[in-house]
């Protein structure tokens, strides 16, 4: 979830543009390295980066009627790794503030460690992970996508602690109470989320799984063994 | 579920009013705005920068009133929810307000009260100056700038054609959900997350095969990895700064000087 | 006899897993000529045209432009595509850049010229396409035509020698499909070579010169319209219609009214021997004139004095200068496609004409007029008017 733009104070909305940075620049630097090796990486990425932004603007069916939209940057850091993710991020978070009036310019820090590094990181870790266990991989997007999510409002939860801590109980209280009132929305997003991506990958897999053969996501063996069981 | 609205704001920036305002006045004016509103210890800056902003984008930008009014309340329910925690939490001073619940109390004292004042005040401040920017400042307009600001190539190029591939995306996804709700695929929660699911895998497919055409529409025209940026067109006038100059100024002087909040 | 711009020798071509998609292509296309590759969907035209600039690579056979054979390196491909322009069927496809002026400056910039001579290129495609003042939009902004312009502009911008259109009027509504046609035989004007496929078989027969009717991947066969749409069963194979005029001239000397040989060119000699063969007395009317204005320096007052005096006045515009000035006066013409036969047609049923243009198309439309004078025997007046011209008749 995005905080608005104008509701961080200093020092905070300054530390984490700071905290952020690490990771940019080492998504600039794989980004680079990316479109050297390999030409296509260019029109591919901005494709999948336009897929992610349209994706977010998109809204959710919901149970409660609120208005939702996916992050989708969990799906890019599966694709394409985090480093590369949080340049993605970067760049549509950008485009949903100024098209869509969703987060903001000053608020663009605290967002992209929330969503464009925190989430893709934990996303990818779980879908490496479960790669390695050898679990089937709509199951293991699904909890990459789901985790993604609720990673990232945590830390959300836990910027927002920090900028306004409790006058009783300190920051922990603050954490405690944003994240539970922000948990009626965001944990059921995290699941519809991660169960809509999960889908989207399955049927990707059955219309097209050259893509993510390509990519390396799936191995052409993987691919096969995936749609015989869903024979 | 609604239909796609496949208007951005940046359609609204690239018809408005204020089109023809140097990039880069537009630019400072709204960051600058921003900055001074987030800095200030009190409400009368970030209000102050609201007003003049708002008549600004309405009158002088000429952005319809409603659309900007259903803008301002987009962050509506993240302000409130977030408010709410600290108006109850933060503490301090007096209460004002208790609401006893079956397992704790929920306090509201009177400094809470004003710190959420100037919080959702700057909140709101700020908000104006990041619609200022996006109903003024085309984004065609900002890629030159992002070269200016020594943001690598390969970086900017990618936002550059992210860009683009978004418009032929969205149309494709309008395309596609409006098929599906002809054919009733929303109607009920479970066959909108099927529906959603179906649209966004044919997205991801069709952006795909787009990413490959892409490849070879630009090998076609002898791609070396360069792209071309688009100058400005204007340069900045008296005309445009000094009325910068002045906001500022004022709203300076509103954030930093020591005035008393709540006036006595 | 210079080199063929294109020459296909023995080409096949198959996608990997697939079967042949071509099958034994051998053909050529001459310099300057305007060539049609007609053929039903899937035959195989995409394919055929994507080898043209080295897209594709054929499984067997070669391809060659000006006389050599592709070399498929990265340079040597680079030279082929600067040579060989392509526009695509899907305009939305092909650009792919923020602005207009950023995605016509694409193909000048990765050739490595300087910024001048990309700003002079850019300015140059864009006055040549209708579309000066776009640079600063958007591809999202602009309609089904002007994107279609823009791609052409971004590819005319690298100064091709061969231009090939997969399909240039497939998504446009028939005011736009008239003025890409337009702008097709300007740019044909100025020497390049032109090669579109089209299943529409009526804007072959009026524009081109030259037909490849393709069927299942196999040429069915190569030669001049008038040639390759009479034939019956080949159209039949082709899964294609005859173009109506022929159609039209098939019925009727299968009637014995008119003769099976001699097929006419289009509308305006079709109309000509119905009217030779009239049955009542053809009213011997001398035709309306033809008043010519050469718009390179300007439009001036002629126009409009015209427009005053002479009721019905028709207009027709040619060329892309023309058609500005006539926008910039805000002044609407009545054709701006197939002027000339148009013009003929109209002063024979004597309403005045006026026919606005610059450059090159001036002497064609002395030349065709004259032709046409001679050919039928009927007296066309030709009267260039306006600057310092003083009516005279051809």
């Amino acid at each position: 979830m995005h905080i608005m733009e104008g509701f961080l104070p200093s020092p905070w909305w300054q530390i984490w543009f700071v905290l952020s940075a690490p990771f940019v620049i080492m998504g600039f630097y794989a980004l680079r390295r990316m479109v050297r090796e390999n030409r296509e990486a260019l029109p591919l990425l901005a494709v999948a980066g336009a897929f992610v932004f349209v994706l977010s603007s998109l809204k959710l069916p919901s149970v409660t009627g609120s208005c939702s939209h996916p992050t989708g940057t969990g799906l890019g850091s599966v694709l394409f790794g985090p480093f590369i993710a949080s340049v993605l991020a970067l760049i549509v978070l950008v485009y949903q503030a100024l098209f869509l009036a969703h987060g903001g310019i000053s608020t663009l820090g605290a967002n992209l460690f929330s969503m464009g590094i925190a989430g893709p990181v934990v996303a990818y870790a779980i879908f490496v992970a479960g790669k390695k266990a050898g679990i089937n991989e709509i199951v293991t997007i699904f909890f990459a996508a789901a985790f993604a999510n609720i990673v990232t409002y945590v830390v959300t939860s836990l910027q927002l602690a920090l900028a306004f801590p409790a006058e009783v109980g300190g920051i922990m209280a603050s954490f405690m109470a944003f994240g539970a009132i922000f948990a009626i929305t965001q944990i059921p997003l995290a699941i519809i989320e991660g169960l809509v991506i999960a889908l989207v990958f399955k049927y990707i897999v059955q219309l097209k799984p050259e893509i993510l053969i390509k990519i390396g996501v799936l191995t052409q063996e993987r691919a096969e063994r995936l749609r015989e069981g869903w024979a | 579920m609604q239909s796609i609205d496949h208007h951005f704001l940046d359609d609204y920036a690239c018809r408005n009013a204020l089109r023809g305002i140097d990039t880069r006045i537009k630019l400072i004016l709204g960051l600058g705005a921003i900055l001074i509103a987030i800095s200030a210890d009190t409400p009368y800056a970030p209000l102050f920068i609201a007003l003049i902003l708002s008549m600004v984008i309405v009158f002088l930008a000429q952005i319809p009133a409603r659309l900007y009014l259903a803008l301002l309340l987009i962050p509506a329910s993240f302000a409130l929810m977030s408010v709410i925690v600290i108006l109850f939490l933060t503490g301090g001073g007096v209460p004002i307000l208790t609401i006893p619940l079956p397992w704790f109390t929920l306090t509201a004292t009177d400094a809470a009260a004003l710190h959420s004042l100037i919080i959702l005040s700057r909140a709101i401040g700020g908000t104006c100056g990041l619609l200022f920017i996006a109903l003024t400042t085309p984004m065609i307009e900002l890629f030159s700038i992002l070269r200016s600001l020594r943001l690598p190539d390969e970086f900017i190029d990618l936002a550059m054609l992210l860009y683009r591939s978004i418009f032929v995306i969205i149309g494709e996804a309008v395309a596609i959900y409006n098929a599906q709700v002809m054919r009733n695929g929303y109607s009920s929660f479970r066959k909108g997350i099927v529906a959603i699911s179906m649209l966004a895998s044919s997205l991801f497919i069709r952006a795909w095969d787009r990413g490959e055409e892409l490849m070879t529409a630009m090998d076609l025209r002898c791609y070396d990895g360069k792209f071309e940026i688009l100058e400005p067109s204007s340069a900045p006038t008296i005309s445009q700064i000094l009325p910068v100059l002045l906001f500022f100024s004022i709203s300076g002087l509103l954030a930093f000087l020591p005035l008393p909040f709540p006036p006595l | 006899m210079p080199a063929p711009a294109i020459e296909f020798r023995d080409l096949t071509f198959a996608y990997t897993g697939h079967p042949d998609s071509l099958k034994n292509i051998s053909f050529s296309l001459q310099r300057g000529s305007r060539t049609a590759l007609v053929g039903p969907n899937g035959a195989g035209k995409t394919t055929l045209l994507l080898m043209c600039n080295g897209t594709l690579r054929p499984t067997t056979g070669e391809v060659l432009v000006g006389g050599e054979p592709i070399q498929y390196g990265s340079r040597q491909l680079r030279e082929v595509r600067r040579k060989v322009g392509m526009v695509f069927q899907n305009s939305d496809s092909q650009l792919f850049a923020p602005t207009v002026y950023q995605d016509v400056a694409f193909g000048p910039l990765n050739l490595g010229l300087g910024e001048d001579e990309i700003r002079q290129a850019v300015s140059d495609a864009l006055f040549a396409v209708g579309l000066t003042g776009y640079e600063r939009r958007p591809p999202h902004h602009l309609s089904g035509g002007e994107k279609k312009r823009a791609a052409i502009a971004g590819v005319l911008a690298m100064k091709p020698e061969i231009l090939i259109f997969d399909e240039p009027t497939s998504s446009l509504d028939p005011a736009g499909a008239a003025e890409i046609m337009d702008l097709l035989e300007e740019i044909n004007q100025q020497g390049v070579t032109i090669l579109l496929s089209t299943h529409d078989v009526e804007l072959a027969y009026s524009w081109a010169d030259d037909v490849v009717l393709i069927e299942g991947g196999e040429i069915l066969t190569h030669g001049p319209p008038g040639s390759v749409f009479c034939d019956a069963d080949l159209m039949r194979r082709a899964h294609l219609t005859q173009p109506a005029v022929l159609s039209l001239h098939h019925h009727l000397a299968c009637r014995g009214i008119m003769k099976e040989s001699d097929p006419p060119a289009g509308l305006l000699e079709m109309a000509q021997r119905i009217e030779e063969m009239a049955v009542t007395t053809p009213k011997i009317h001398a035709p309306a004139p033809i008043y010519l204005i050469d718009c390179s320096n300007g439009l001036d007052e002629t126009l409009r004095s015209l427009m005053t005096t002479v009721s019905p006045l028709r207009i027709g515009v040619m060329g892309t200068t023309a058609k500005r000035h006539l926008a910039g006066a805000e002044i609407s013409a009545d054709f701006t496609y197939g002027v000339i036969d148009a013009s003929i047609l109209h002063a024979l049923r004597q309403e005045t004409v006026v026919i606005v243009t610059s450059g090159g198309m001036i002497d064609r439309v002395h030349k065709r007029i004259l032709e046409f004078s001679e050919e039928s025997t009927i007296p066309l007046s030709l009267c260039p008017v306006g600057g310092d011209n003083t009516a005279e008749k051809v």
